[in-house]
């Protein structure tokens, strides 16, 4: 009698497994919604308050890709090993720029190596972590790239077309 | 005596497509199941060279090694051995030790120190910053590893490595 139930047991759980393991498939490999948390890339994300429920939703995606200049990635963070990141990539491999923080406190260009880049935050008035604290971040240290803005619905838009903010503050050299 | 035949025939024919739909959804199923394993479970990769010796490859030039992807970098221990992206090459791979944690100290080996550790090493010794680990390889007199580019982030580990498969 239990037999039966068993069989019929295994037989249900396979819907249920399967679903869970291509659901982790897709989380993995296309992307998922991503909660924007503080304030580092106002105006674009999260210009209004960040408490729980009011913070902006975004599509992740895990889309193999290479970064560009002006994107918006998700990355681990250097300094927390576990924790996640969002800013926007200023610099890829090979270019040189005058960051942030040089422009306030002296030092020169910095060049950067092959497969690593260069992160700012959108919002200066934050006191944010960036490249300027950390230096560059290894490419593979990026999770993801951002495309849209999902949550609210109000403020719907391809994130793809946003760019740096221009400001006075960093200096592309080439 | 044709009809019957015909049923018969297309009976088989059922049977058949039947048969090839089975096979098709083990062949996906399988793929997924194998993919999904290997990106977040275990997986195995040959490790080259001779920097982990006598640890892999003491007898051969290359091994296969089992790795397993679950356990998290904030997990990860001084004496495991780790699959990391390598600081240096985007696309490569390194194995190595973790010899030492964020925050703990490094002392500063006389006989083979690298280009980072003769740069910033103070009194003989090395601090790990706060969410990077310090990794060498077994075999000091010939490997690239933190003595030459400094300590690497956690967010590079991809798993442990475990034990050898075959060699």
């Amino acid at each position: 009698m239990w037999k039966t139930r068993v069989t019929r047991f295994l037989e249900c759980s396979k819907w249920f497994v399967g679903g869970g393991v291509l659901s982790i498939l897709f989380y993995d490999n296309v992307g998922y919604v991503h909660t924007v948390r503080g304030k580092s890339m106002a105006p674009t994300l999260n210009p209004g308050p960040t408490r729980a429920l009011l913070r902006e939703q975004v599509w992740l995606s895990k889309l193999p890709y290479k970064p560009r200049v002006g994107d918006i990635v998700v990355f681990r963070s250097p300094k927390h090993g576990s924790k996640l990141a969002m800013k926007r990539v200023a610099a890829i491999g090979g270019e040189t720029i005058v960051p942030s923080k040089v422009m306030k406190s002296g030092g020169g260009p910095v060049t950067m190596k092959p497969g690593y880049v260069w992160v700012e935050l959108d919002n200066r008035d934050t006191a944010g972590r960036d490249s300027n604290e950390y230096g560059q971040l290894h490419e593979k240290m990026i999770i993801g790239k951002v495309t849209w803005l999902l949550w609210p619905w109000t403020r719907i838009q391809d994130l793809r077309k946003t760019q740096l903010p221009i400001s006075d503050s960093m200096i592309r050299l080439g | 005596m044709q009809s019957a035949a015909l049923a018969h025939g297309k009976k088989v024919v059922q049977y058949l497509n039947q048969k090839k739909r089975e096979i098709t959804y083990t062949v996906i199923g399988t793929s997924l199941a194998t993919f999904f394993i290997t990106s977040r479970i275990a997986t195995t990769a040959v490790v080259t060279g001779q920097s982990m010796t006598p640890t892999f490859n003491k007898n051969s030039s290359k091994s296969r090694v089992l790795i397993e992807l679950m356990t998290p970098v904030t997990k990860v221990k001084p004496n495991d051995i780790v699959l990391a992206h390598d600081p240096e090459e985007t696309d490569a791979y390194i194995v190595k030790r973790v010899t030492a944690l964020a925050g703990q100290f490094v002392d500063v080996d006389e006989n083979c120190p690298g280009t980072y550790v003769r740069k910033y090493a103070y009194e003989g010794k090395l601090s790990v910053p706060s969410g990077y680990c310090w990794v060498e390889g077994d075999n000091k007199t010939n490997s690239q590893d933190s003595r030459e580019f400094g300590p690497i982030p956690l967010g590079l580990i991809k798993g442990r490595v475990l034990y050898t498969l075959w060699s």
